[in-house]
């Protein structure tokens, strides 16, 4: 009989994890909270320090999942609850109600063409808009929609009802109900991830204030082909090609008052940015405001040095203290302090801002930590004590992987996933050292 | 107190026109005057600046007198007259610290008037062996600091301060209201300097002395760096190293400050106290005045501020409360100003004195209206004494909870005043009171606007523990204004009279602009809060 193996969220890391142990025998049940498996990877426009496709690395892993047949997906569900201990776990999943027949429903998208109810999309970190009924991004996994009863007028004020009417395959019920699912399990993955801190809680940076002022990954959406501007590098204020570019890295990391940490990819993912930046508008002026350069890895500080030399991007060791307004709607004024001896204030203008907020574990590694009584460390990881096993958490048969431990890059959380699945069959055999 | 052989020592300041011809010729003439007299010669009686007159007698003059011509009859024009007013404000000053005013005299005798020199001589000389000695306060004691130990101590305060944990990130300068004006400086590059072991400056760093600690570093920087305190340490080790401020008022105030600490005299601090206000000699509550007397007499040319009103009306405030608080004659300053112009010894005495009033009033509670006054026992004496078990309150967190427990009224306002409130450095980001004073403003029905830097954000008075006033601080100072007048009040709020006396002073300077644009009354919310119970 093959073992159950739990693995909640469907990030890279999820993913990789489910994949490693489907091919080992085990059979995997993957939890993701959202209607779609990707994660965070799955937005991302491209990787560094090769800059290769972030979607056409993750895309063939998701649909991989959907296939294989030692993977069970639970979309659109959360973990209810977990009892027992190594090797017999008992987890009950939530599996929300999504109001979509998934056996019916072939993602041809009719529905979503005639719902009048629009919505800021997730996927899209707001800059452009989804529909009540909605398939998160055109990589799905699975490709089937999902109705948020939130905004759907059927299902909040019984009007409308478009979906039912032009849906062909009959997969719209609204009636339908979510239901539990109860598994055992021998041993439960955590891959849950990070989010982005919400950068309105410092207003010094100007984040919701000024119109010029995104964050990193809606940066990032802005210069993906298939994001809301179609690939085109524009600011958000007049929908026009910005010249002078600027990042703040560290906003509300490494600082005591917010989050110690250093969020670790930030570094390297402003330079990406920077350099796809100067690729889509060849005049664009960049300015990185960093701390230290965090250039720990191989190809790292190589990529960099590309950024500097080839890209002309102008690297200021320096933290801005103040974003404003610029003269008018556009644009903003940064405050920042010259580095070097004679550090001397000045103000400089820029036509948009690019924030790198702190990742934070994500907020289900608190409430899973609660459910399963588990340790987490001062910054909110789980804690992984044993220096031996750098994937086991504090709870025997509870393994960690990605960002909900500690923070790091894609190919590190997917070293990590490999690393806690054969961390899992180890357990499993027998091996416990 | 008159012992039998003092002699005293008299200072005399003689213009180069009239009193110095007048006491050659004395000479000249072989009258005999008392050889007490040290005589040293000035350009104009004018000349003479008080803050010279008052270490004098801080150093050991037992009387100064000063010698100009005659009324009317100046080289030029006005000096005597000024010399006049300004002995009279030194005279008021030396009856609130409690030295007899006679101390100072001036005198107004002709080139020509030889006798009358002689006789002015032997008069003052004679009623200042009367009085006997004044007191004489030695300088601070100065450390001969080996550069060795001068790196030791450098550590010690970036130890204690979290400056070690400083990433150079530059906030703290983008931020300074002192570095946008005075393109030299630079809080970071203080801190990296000493970081680096770059000690050898500190015996003559000006830049220590130039930073307003008004702590909007400390409220910016993302590794909680204590750079005020940062500041405080260093210029205490400076100090030693004989690397002295330039102050403003040329260190009148410190010397006045000195004395408290170093004389026991008889001061006469409660003039203000009228009739009408109820006070007692111990009790519960406690009511630290501060220096607002010795302001009043410092300033007596800027009438508007009329800084011991405050005073009165706190006292109102709590009376209407019920509250009976009790002050004291034998208050003494703080010690704000000394600590942070790096002279701790002096502070610690006068921390002990303060702390042994408290102590012996009985007080449970401690009631202040100054925010540095609260700040200095709050952190201050907290850092350096241990057995402080009374309770330390801010005026307006007292009036809110008065008036949340029903205890005190504010009646409505007639007409409705639109008012905005400055927060002052040491009220605000040093103690962390924001809401109080606004929630009084509020309940006083007036109409609150806020400036564009206000809270933590709020902007700096321009000068701290009268160091470095400057043209970076006027600035400040002009801007600030101008942010009030924007908002459209009729009047600015503070709490502080330090705020109110700096921004008072650049507003009635020659601007190079229309005066309009910063043309704002400034107030004291105490008062008006008292104004309003008195239904004026």
């Amino acid at each position: 009989m093959k073992e159950n193996v739990v693995v909640i969220g469907a990030g890279i890391a999820g993913i990789q994890a489910s994949l490693d142990l489907a091919d080992m025998g085990f059979s995997v049940h993957l939890i993701e909270k959202t209607p779609s498996i990707g994660g965070h990877m799955a937005q991302l426009d491209k990787t560094f320090p090769t800059n290769d496709c972030s979607m056409c690395i993750l895309s063939p892993k998701m649909i991989m999942c959907a296939e294989h047949e030692n993977i069970t997906l639970h979309t659109y569900s959360e973990v209810d609850s977990i009892a027992g201990d190594f090797p017999r776990f008992k987890v009950g999943i939530r599996e929300k109600a999504r109001y979509i027949d998934l056996n019916r429903c072939t993602g041809c998208g009719d529905c979503v063409a005639k719902c009048p109810s629009k919505v800021p999309s997730e996927f899209e970190e707001g800059l452009s808009i989804r529909k009540a009924i909605y398939l998160p991004f055109p990589q799905a996994v699975p490709r089937k929609m999902t109705i948020d009863a939130e905004n759907c007028r059927k299902i909040k004020d019984n009007k409308c009802g478009v979906c039912l009417k032009v849906c062909q395959a009959g997969a719209v019920d609204y009636d339908q109900k979510g239901r539990i699912v109860e598994l055992d399990a021998a041993v439960i993955v955590i891959a849950t991830g990070f989010d982005l801190m919400d950068a309105t809680a410092l207003p010094q940076f100007g984040y919701g204030i000024c119109k010029d002022v995104v964050s990193s990954m809606q940066f990032e959406r802005i210069l993906s082909a298939s994001g809301p501007t179609g690939g085109h590098l524009v600011r958000p204020s007049d929908d026009k090609e910005p010249v002078n570019l600027a990042f703040v890295q560290c906003v509300g990391s490494r600082d005591a008052k917010n989050h110690l940490y250093c969020s670790s990819v930030c570094c390297m993912y402003a330079t990406k940015e920077s350099i796809l930046a100067t690729e889509h508008a060849p005049d664009v002026k960049i300015t990185i405001f960093y701390m230290d350069m965090r250039a720990v890895g191989k190809g790292f500080q190589e990529f960099v040095q590309r950024a500097k030399k080839s890209h002309g991007v102008r690297y200021v060791r320096s933290r801005p203290a103040k974003v404003q307004q610029a003269n008018g709607d556009n644009g903003v004024l940064v405050s920042y302090e010259t580095p070097g001896m004679t550090g001397e204030p000045v103000s400089e203008e820029y036509d948009m801002l690019i924030l790198c907020p702190a990742l934070l574990p994500s907020s289900s590694t608190r409430e899973i930590a609660k459910m399963l009584d588990m340790e987490l460390d001062d910054d909110g990881f789980f804690r992984t004590p044993d220096i031996r096993y750098p994937t086991d958490s504090s709870k025997k048969g509870i393994l960690i992987c990605g960002f909900s431990g500690a923070p790091m890059d894609i190919p590190d959380s997917v070293s990590q996933a490999s690393g806690v699945a054969a961390r899992t069959a180890e357990l499993l055999s027998g091996g416990d050292r | 107190m008159t012992d039998d052989n003092f002699e005293p020592n008299i200072i005399a300041f003689t213009c180069t026109w009239c009193g110095y011809p007048s006491a050659n010729l004395a000479g000249v003439n072989k009258i005999d005057y008392p050889a007490n007299v040290k005589i040293i010669r000035v350009m104009c009686s004018g000349s003479v600046d008080p803050a010279v007159v008052m270490q004098a007698l801080e150093r050991g003059a037992d009387g100064i007198i000063i010698i100009g011509c005659l009324i009317d009859n100046c080289h030029y024009v006005e000096g005597n007259k000024n010399a006049e007013e300004r002995a009279d404000r030194l005279k008021r000053l030396l009856n609130v610290l409690g030295l007899d005013s006679k101390r100072i005299r001036t005198e107004w005798i002709n080139a020509s008037e030889r006798v009358k020199f002689a006789n002015a001589m032997r008069e003052f000389v004679d009623e200042i062996r009367e009085l006997g000695p004044a007191p004489h306060i030695p300088a601070p004691k100065r450390k001969e600091l080996t550069s060795e130990e001068i790196k030791k101590e450098i550590s010690r305060i970036i130890e204690d301060t979290g400056a070690f944990d400083c990433v150079e990130c530059g906030k703290c300068t983008s931020v300074c209201p002192v570095a946008r004006f005075d393109t030299e400086f630079a809080p970071r590059t203080i801190v990296l300097r000493s970081m680096e072991g770059i000690t050898d400056n500190l015996a003559n760093d000006k830049d220590i002395w130039t930073c307003s600690t008004c702590e909007m570093c400390n409220s910016m920087c993302p590794y909680k760096v204590n750079y005020s305190g940062f500041i405080q340490g260093l210029r205490g080790t400076a100090m030693q190293l004989s690397n002295s401020p330039v102050c403003s008022q040329g260190g009148l105030i410190q010397s006045a400050i000195r004395i408290m600490a170093g004389a026991d005299l008889k001061q006469n601090r409660l003039d203000w106290v009228t009739e009408d206000l109820e006070i007692a000699e111990k009790g519960d509550v406690f009511y630290f005045v501060g220096c607002l007397p010795h302001f009043d007499a410092i300033f007596a040319d800027r009438e508007y501020l009329e800084l011991t009103r405050t005073a009165q009306s706190a006292v109102k405030l709590m009376n209407a409360a019920g509250i009976k608080p009790a002050v004291s004659n034998e208050e003494r300053c703080c010690g704000h100003d000394l600590v942070w112009s790096g002279d701790e010894e002096n502070f610690l005495k006068l921390m002990d004195k303060n702390l042994e009033l408290v102590k012996n009033s009985g007080a449970k509670k401690v009631v202040f209206t100054c925010p540095e006054c609260i700040r200095t026992f709050e952190m201050d004496y907290k850092d350096f004494a241990e057995d402080i078990d009374f309770e330390i309150v801010h005026i307006s967190d007292l009036l809110v909870q008065l008036i949340d427990e029903g205890k005190l009224s504010l009646p409505s306002m007639a007409d409705e005043i639109i008012a905005t409130y400055h927060d002052s450095c040491r009220l605000g980001r040093h103690m962390g009171i924001y809401d109080s004073p606004r929630s009084l403003i509020e309940s006083a029905g007036m109409k609150l606007v806020e400036m564009e830097n206000t809270r933590e954000k709020s902007a700096c008075c321009g000068v701290s523990a009268w160091l470095s006033c400057n043209s970076a601080a006027m600035r400040m100072q002009l801007e600030r204004l101008e942010e009030a007048k924007k908002t459209g009040a009729e009047v600015m709020l503070t709490f502080c009279p330090k705020c109110r006396i700096h921004l008072s002073c650049a507003a009635n300077e020659e601007l190079p602009f229309d005066r309009e644009r910063v043309n704002i009354i400034t107030k004291d919310l105490t008062v008006a809060l008292a104004e309003l119970l008195e239904g004026k």
